[in-house]
């Protein structure tokens, strides 16, 4: 009984952390190859509150899954993108992730979900 | 000499045998080993005239900043030559290459980005004269254009190699222009759970050497105009970058009776860190 509770206890605060967890949308512009991308993946992934990283590489969006103690700025990503070689042009933030096992289309993008807050730099 | 057989452009964090403007990472370090083998050979009064020239290349780029790269070459060179029933071969290290390579134009949309790089560099004499080096500092220098898309891309390059003279030696100077196109074969659609490219690669590439210098004598038998089409593979993913590629000559238009290359088979692997 008492693992039983445990258990039950394991999912109920695993399925809190997952519905505290905020995905970012990066846009940048420039990515072209798996191997280009990949720099910028590994810095993101250093950061502390970062579970997870993908990336659509037509869209040019990278995909971020972090917790609440991660928070962006368009000047922190502006920076983090020009020292990998890439234009940084916008973010989106979402709460809740789904990263893993998904497609994204431009269809997909362009329907963000009313729960995005968006950020941007004009485009240069 | 052993070295005279054929130049195989240097080819650094590049395509196959091209060169690449498409940027490196501030700190980021690239490796990339490349392996090339080439055959060269005639018949001079029915007698087998040939050289068969193995380079082992290792190539350490660095990117200062995300405009500016520097990068080392360090070749390991076995040339085995063979003139009827004589024959002879040399191994060690060939001439080391330094050069930086500097962003002047970017242009960046999603998937897709327009780099214009020029670069400058100097060869040294690390080789033994004469064996596996030419015995001179050289200068080096070019221009490369690259157009880059998640379905395709195209590299070109104008380069000049400033020969200067050593122990009486002196190899022409010349003029190299490279074009190097990429198509991705594989996967068809690019999606999140991409992780790795498969292109088919074609490169185009025309030299034109002035002839060598012996003494301060000009060489009748060197120099001259080439033509080389190389088709390859390219694999490239998140952290590897593997190539395989082989080039033929088109036009062998050298002077007199100057060795000329049959083919050069060439294989490199690159990882980024």
């Amino acid at each position: 009984m008492k693992i039983l509770s445990s258990i039950v206890a394991a999912v109920v605060f695993t399925g809190a952390a997952l519905a505290d967890d905020i995905q970012y949308d990066i846009r940048v512009d420039g990515i072209t190859c798996p191997f280009c991308v990949a720099t910028s993946e590994r810095a993101l992934r250093k950061i502390e509150g970062i579970h997870a990283v993908g990336s659509d590489l037509e869209t040019g969006t990278i995909f971020v899954c972090a917790d609440s103690r991660v928070s962006f700025t368009d000047d922190q990503l502006k920076q983090l993108f020009l020292d990998k070689g890439f234009t940084y042009r916008s973010f989106t933030k979402a709460s809740g992730c789904s990263i893993a096992g998904q497609e994204y289309g431009d269809e997909e993008l362009k329907d963000i979900p009313e729960n995005h807050s968006h950020h941007s730099d004009s485009k240069s | 000499m052993l070295v005279q057989c054929f130049w195989v452009s240097a080819s650094y964090a590049a395509p196959i045998a091209t060169n690449t403007a498409l940027p490196l990472s501030t700190d980021e370090v690239i490796i990339r080993q490349q392996f090339v083998l080439t055959r060269s050979s005639d018949r001079i009064s029915g007698t087998v005239r040939g050289v068969d020239r193995f380079e082992s290349r290792t190539v350490l780029g660095y990117g200062v900043t995300s405009k500016l790269a520097v990068f080392g070459v360090l070749p390991i060179v076995d040339v085995s030559s063979e003139f009827g029933s004589i024959n002879a071969s040399e191994f060690g290290l060939g001439d080391a290459a330094l050069f930086a390579r500097y962003e002047v134009f970017r242009s960046d949309q999603a998937g897709r980005t327009i780099r214009i790089s020029p670069y400058a560099g100097v060869r040294m004499p690390t080789g033994r004269d004469g064996k596996t080096g030419d015995g001179s500092v050289d200068i080096f220098g070019g221009l490369i254009a690259t157009i880059a898309s998640t379905q395709w891309v195209l590299d070109s390059q104008l380069r000049y190699d400033f020969n200067r003279e050593a122990e009486g030696f002196q190899r022409g100077d010349s003029t190299i222009i490279e074009t190097s196109f990429q198509y991705r074969l594989s996967p068809g659609k690019v999606t999140q759970e991409t992780n790795a490219f498969v292109f088919g690669v074609l490169e185009l590439s025309a030299s034109h050497s002035d002839r060598n210098r012996l003494g301060g004598v000009s060489d009748p038998n060197s120099g001259g105009f080439q033509l080389f089409l190389t088709p390859g593979l390219q694999y490239s993913t998140r952290r590897w970058i593997a190539d395989f590629g082989v080039k033929v000559p088109i036009i062998n238009d050298l002077n007199g009776s100057a060795l000329e290359p049959d083919y050069s088979v060439m294989a490199s692997i690159r990882v980024n860190f």
